[in-house]
């Protein structure tokens, strides 16, 4: 041990129990000794590549990787304009190891991960940074594949691996502006065609649930990869990275897998036969939010045939509603409305009441449709303000329909 | 000008000087009131900004004003060392926001050190851009905070856009520096960096951002931006040396304060001795409850600062008990009460609706509350700079004020109230740091690590590779470093920057548990260096002016648990400590002693406590704990005194001192231990018969303030004549040894801008360190020392010379808490000889 240790030892500095305080590492199993991989060298400096082919056909989980997939109209639903005339060789789909889970400057990327499709099949390519030292060979490598692509998918991209790759390429003084092509962050399609019956929306549970996908014992978790790669670094043995190289393979495979899964459930003339009602009715709102209200329309129709409309949610039933309504649509609208009000909806009825009070001119229903709002009010525990807006609106058409009486 | 006075104001300065308190102010001056001196607006400022001054401030600029202008124009750094509300702001936005519109790509970066000045300096900033771009189109400047309270969904659009960042250390190191490539921008065009306030970054403090400094410079050079530092401070002795030591980059003073003055009346007051062979004066609390009548009964708007929020709390509570028909105008105002109740007090302040306020030093600074007629300080501030701080609470433009500083007995309060020149003169106070602490430097050098990789050969600061690579290297054997071909790369897990406040060395602290019907709740903590000194089992503990018994202390757990107290009781822990001197750095040799600069171990272990009455002061009782001891490994100054000295102290034999008294058993009680004794005397084993033999208090008779307790056998012990000489000789010597090192470490913190707590003191006539010589030392009470020692060591015969006239004005008879400390502290003659050594050393 050193003076200085000793020194701060004395002064105070606290070595965690058990620590050992390293001395020089005994060689392991070098990275090439324990990935069948491959050096690619420049200038002096190497970096480590792992390949492997998934040919069409081959499946991941119940998903079948095919040669042809139609972009056209989906690109809505995805909300990339570019989308529409891409096809799917322009898509590179990453996913980043890092030796930190916070975004600092100390934070470095050790494994870059990413699959794309070719003439034969989807390509997987893995790049490993040997030492930190040669981050520069590591980076240039991996912003040529990605000046090779038009168009960036990952889980959790945009607020995690792509600030990660641009701040490691502003501390290396490279630039960093393929990082700005468009980025497609499934976790966020994930959250909104899922919500309605999934707990978890993390790619691990999304790869269970959706891909019906299993993953072997070699699997490593997460939380445990930054420890991994500092211990590689101190013993020099790459013997526990195995877990971390399959871990990263099958994220990015079923990034792809999750792609082609999305890509077909939603475009206009997939077969919705074995689809879950649920997800049918989802893709229809994100549609409703993307502005397309034909195919939204489309979606939502195809969802309510598939079962009875009273087991849905009424929050859904309203959405519709609201879809309708504002494409002038009022009698599905009314429909789907009425469809709520039974199952005790409040603010159907109060739709309802509107519809009768200002399209309609029928006050007698308006009234009605108030009255059982009203009770729907005294039955729950909505807040007073609501149930004074009733009242309020209960008052104003007696008195029209009081009016209404004497003028005849 | 002669300044109008008001009757109120009037009628309170009669009392000071010709009335109730006269016999009391032992001094006062008057600060005369001063016109401004103005210069020109500078020609080459851009009309934008010409235009605003000239209407915001038609007489024209200060004259500093005017000079940190062209020195900051020309590129120097500058530290503008002035007087309070003497226009520094406007020293720095004309050169920053000049630039700024000449290139709106060009960021700065202003530091200041609480949120209230940042949020100040926020409004007054956004209202001069908001002028800018009212007048040019083209310009968009924008101004914004970053600090723990700023929105997150803002926070990229600030990193982003703005010109000007306004934060504070903590967030620069903790937020900003480990996140840099997000700033690239900001960072890659940073033309200025403003430090306000900057005498504040002293001590722990200080020494930490002296190496957040470091990694913000090694962080701008690799964006390839060289800005330049503007830098301001209230007034030190040593404003050049300290900028140059915590930026490490030359620096430019300009301290020649231009600003208006208004009239202004000190008065320094000592409360009465109540006891002249005690030293005991009146309480603080009392005289201030009493100058705080006078002042409301005369309708005087006024603010009286406490040093703790307990005192405040106590003033209030003997106003309101002593005067409570008027107390109805007197608030309380400090930290723990709510912010909308600090508001109503600032807006009452403001709107001459409240007529006095007993504050801590929480209204000190940044606050808009206006000024008031009459400022008292309840003891000296801590600091000069304080000082002025304070006293520039009182003062208005049309008529004079007054500044009241009242003592409380601690010798430097004493000393302080006894050498006003002190305060009038120039300061005497250094601001002293330490960068190159080897726990502090540790620290940063991982969260430097972090931030960019450490390359083989690169210095830290103006710390030199070689001084670096040792503590890169102990980071290499912990595997939070990883070295390739030279360079170290930062590999760990975790976030190193979260592990370290700037506030402390080391992040260990002690979790302060009330237990309270069957609850145990948080109520504080405190650094584990003091824990034991301050909350070991049996200690009373005061928090928020409450009194705790502390019924455990969990050392392994890092948890103290307290329980209610409700008697008029406090404790003072009895501390044996050991030196050792590992390294010696420096020696400078004087006529009667040689002084050492070095790395001091300091081995201490509280062996018990003294129970002790807190309104008469009386030793109620003496317990023994068993705790482990603590090590302190630092930097200190020893000096040790030659033999000469010695015999000379002995040859002298000058301490008569009257016989005690030992109560109407004594001659029983005497018989009884020279029987138990064996008629021997218990050093030399000589017998005679009992006439001959004396006896002997072990601990001395005057401690006690009961003699049966002082007289009992287990402190009495034979001897014989020529070893009893022998023993009080050394007990005179260690007395007097330990009142010049009660007085040094008391008087010291006026040179060394510190607390005194922030110092730790040794003494031993027969010492290790000095070849058996007597040596006095003094040591930072921090872990690595931060550089108070190394600036003691400086001024030791200013500090000798200083503590020698403290002594000298002292009129106690045998010492005193405001001297030499307790007479029955350090036996009979405690000051008779500390006096003596003092004036050997200064001959």
């Amino acid at each position: 041990m050193s003076d200085l240790l000793k020194k701060l030892q004395s002064m105070g500095l606290k070595i965690e129990k058990g620590f050992n305080i390293s001395s020089e590492p005994e060689k392991g199993s070098s990275i090439d000794q324990i990935i069948k991989g491959e050096w690619i060298e420049s200038r002096g400096e190497r970096v480590f590549v792992y390949k492997e082919s998934y040919p069409f056909g081959s499946v991941h989980g119940n998903v079948i990787f095919e040669k042809e997939i139609q972009f056209g109209s989906i690109a809505q639903f995805w909300g990339i304009d570019q989308i529409e005339t891409m096809n799917l060789k322009d898509f590179l789909f990453f996913d980043t190891e890092t030796s930190g889970l916070s975004l600092g400057a100390g934070t470095i990327i050790f494994l870059f991960g990413c699959c794309f499709f070719s003439e034969n099949g989807l390509e997987v390519l893995q790049f490993f940074l040997e030492d930190p030292a040669s981050e520069l060979i590591f980076l240039n490598n991996i912003d040529e594949l990605i000046q090779g692509h038009k168009c960036m998918v990952s889980y959790n991209g945009k607020s995690f691996d792509l600030p990660m790759l641009r701040s490691r390429m502003i501390l290396n003084r490279l630039p960093h502006g393929n990082l700005a092509k468009p980025h497609l962050d499934l976790l966020h399609f994930s959250r909104s065609l899922w919500k309605l019956r999934l707990e978890s929306r993390r790619l691990s549970d999304i790869e269970k649930d959706i891909l019906a996908f299993q993953r072997s014992e070699d699997e490593v978790p997460g939380w445990l990869v930054p420890q991994l790669y500092q211990d590689y670094l101190a013993t020099a043995d790459a013997s526990p990275l195995e877990g971390v190289f399959y871990h990263n393979k099958n994220d990015v495979v079923s990034l792809a897998a999750l792609f082609s899964h999305v890509t077909r459930l939603v475009s206009e003339n997939n077969s919705l036969e074995s689809a879950n009602l649920l997800d049918i009715i989802s893709i229809g709102s994100i549609y409703q939010r993307s502005g397309n209200f034909t195919l939204s329309e489309s979606f939502y129709q195809q969802g309510l045939a598939k079962g009875d409309p009273a087991n849905l949610d009424n929050k859904i039933l309203r959405d519709f509603a609201l879809l309708m309504k504002k494409q002038g649509k009022w009698m599905d609208a009314v429909v789907l409305w009425q469809i709520a009000a039974k199952k005790n909806d409040l603010i159907a009825c109060v739709e309802l009441a509107k519809y009768f009070e200002h399209k309609e001119i029928d006050l007698i229903s308006a009234s009605k449709w108030v009255d059982t709002a009203i009770n729907i009010i005294n039955k729950s525990d909505a807040s007073e303000k609501a149930g004074q807006e009733l009242l309020h609106r209960k008052l104003r058409l007696e008195s029209k329909i009081q009016c209404n009486h004497e003028k005849r | 000008m002669k300044h109008s006075i008001h009757q109120g104001l009037q009628n309170f300065q009669d009392a000071l000087l010709n009335g109730q308190f006269s016999e009391d102010v032992v001094s006062q001056w008057v600060q005369e009131s001063r016109k401004a001196v103005f210069k020109p607006i500078p020609g080459n400022l851009h009309p934008i900004l010409k235009d605003y001054l000239i209407d915001q401030w038609p007489e024209g600029l200060f004259a500093h004003q005017v000079e940190s202008w062209y020195r900051i124009k020309s590129g120097q750094n500058v530290v503008i060392s002035t007087g309070t509300s003497s226009g520094k702001s406007l020293c720095f936005y004309l050169p920053v926001l000049d630039e700024l519109i000449r290139n709106v790509d060009f960021t700065s970066l202003m530091l200041f050190p609480t949120k209230a000045l940042s949020s100040d300096q926020y409004i007054k900033i956004k209202e001069i851009l908001d002028h800018i771009n009212n007048n040019d189109a083209e310009k968009l400047l924008s101004v914004g905070i970053y600090d723990g309270d700023t929105n997150s969904v803002l926070r990229s659009a600030i990193r982003s856009t703005v010109n000007i960042l306004i934060s504070n250390p903590d967030m620069l190191h903790l937020g900003i520096l480990p996140h840099h490539p997000g700033w690239e921008k900001f960072l890659g065009n940073l033309k200025h960096i403003v430090i306000d306030e900057v005498h504040l970054y002293r001590g722990v403090f200080g020494s930490h951002f002296a190496n957040v400094i470091r990694r913000l410079k090694r962080i701008l050079h690799f964006y390839g931006a060289f800005p330049q530092f503007i830098l301001t401070s209230a007034t030190i002795s040593n404003p050049k040396e300290f900028s140059e030591k915590l930026i490490e980059e030359s620096f430019e003073v300009i301290d020649l304060d231009s600003s208006p003055k208004e009239e202004r009346h000190y008065y320094f007051l000592n409360p009465p001795v109540l006891d002249p062979e005690l030293g005991l004066r009146k309480g603080l609390i009392d005289q201030c409850v009493e100058i705080a009548y006078l002042l409301v009964s005369n309708n005087i708007q006024s603010i009286f600062f406490s040093r703790t929020r307990k005192t405040v709390e106590l003033t209030l509570k003997r106003f309101t008990d002593s005067f409570g028909a008027i107390s109805g105008d007197v608030h309380g105002y400090r930290a723990g009460y709510l912010p909308a109740d600090r508001r109503k007090i600032e807006a009452g302040l403001r709107q001459g609706l409240i007529n006095a306020v007993i504050s801590t030093n929480a209204l000190e600074m940044g606050i808009d509350m206006g000024k008031v007629d009459a400022v008292v300080m309840m003891g000296y501030p801590g600091s000069i700079s304080s000082f002025y701080q304070q006293s520039g609470r009182a003062g208005r433009r049309i008529q004079a004020s007054a500044a009241v500083l009242i003592a409380s007995a601690s010798p430097l309060d004493q000393y302080i109230i006894r050498h006003a020149e002190y305060v009038r003169r120039g300061n005497p106070e250094s601001a002293l740091i330490d960068p190159d602490n080897p726990l502090i430097l540790l620290n940063h050098l991982k969260s430097a690590a972090f931030e960019l990789p450490i390359r083989h050969g690169n210095q830290f600061g103006r710390l030199i590779w070689e001084k670096v690579e040792p503590f890169l290297e102990v980071l290499n054997s912990l595997s939070q470093l990883h070295l390739k071909n030279g360079d170290y790369y930062w590999v760990a897990e975790e976030y190193p920057a979260s592990a370290i406040s700037l506030r402390n060395i080391n992040k260990n602290s002690i979790i302060l548990r009330l237990l309270q019907n069957n609850r145990s709740t948080i109520i504080g903590e405190i650094d584990f260096q003091s824990a034991f000194r301050i909350v070991h089992p049996g200690a009373i503990y005061l928090h928020d002016g409450d009194s705790y018994l502390v019924s455990k202390l969990d050392i392994e757990n890092f948890s103290a648990e307290l329980v209610p107290f409700h008697e008029d009781q406090i404790t003072e822990p009895r501390i044996t400590s050991s030196i050792k001197v590992e390294s010696i750095d420096q020696t400078k040799y004087f006529n009667n002693f040689l002084s050492n600069f070095g790395e001091l171990h300091v081995i201490e272990k509280v062996t018990g406590y003294k129970r002790i009455d807190w309104k008469t002061q009386q030793l109620l009782g003496i317990e023994e704990i068993d705790l482990p001891e603590q090590e302190l490994l630092t930097k200190g100054v020893w000096l040790c005194l030659s033999q000469e000295l010695v015999n000379n102290l002995r040859e002298n034999n000058l301490w008569q001192s009257s016989p005690n008294q030992y109560g109407k058993n004594w001659p029983r009680i005497r018989l009884e231990v020279i029987t138990r004794d064996e008629n021997r005397c218990q050093i030399c084993g000589l017998s005679l018969n009992s006439h001959s033999l004396h006896v002997h208090h072990k601990t001395p008779f005057r401690s006690y303030s009961d003699p049966e307790i002082a007289n009992e056998s287990h402190n009495l012990i034979t001897l014989c004549p020529t070893c009893h000489k022998r023993v009080e000789q050394n007990v005179r010597i260690r007395s007097g040894l330990s009142g010049v090192a009660y007085l040094m470490s008391n008087i010291a913190p006026l040179f060394l801008m510190c607390d005194y707590r922030d110092i730790g003191y040794f003494c031993e006539p027969e010492s290790g360190l000095c070849e058996k010589q007597p040596v006095i030392a003094i040591y930072d009470q921090f872990p690595g020392g931060i550089g108070l020692s190394a600036g003691l060591f400086e001024k030791i015969d200013v500090i000798l010379r200083n503590s020698l006239q403290a002594l000298n004005d002292c009129s106690c008879s045998q010492g005193c808490p405001s001297c030499v400390g307790p007479a029955g502290e350090n036996g009979i003659g405690g000051k008779e000889s500390a006096k003596q050594i003092i004036q050997y050393l200064v001959a």
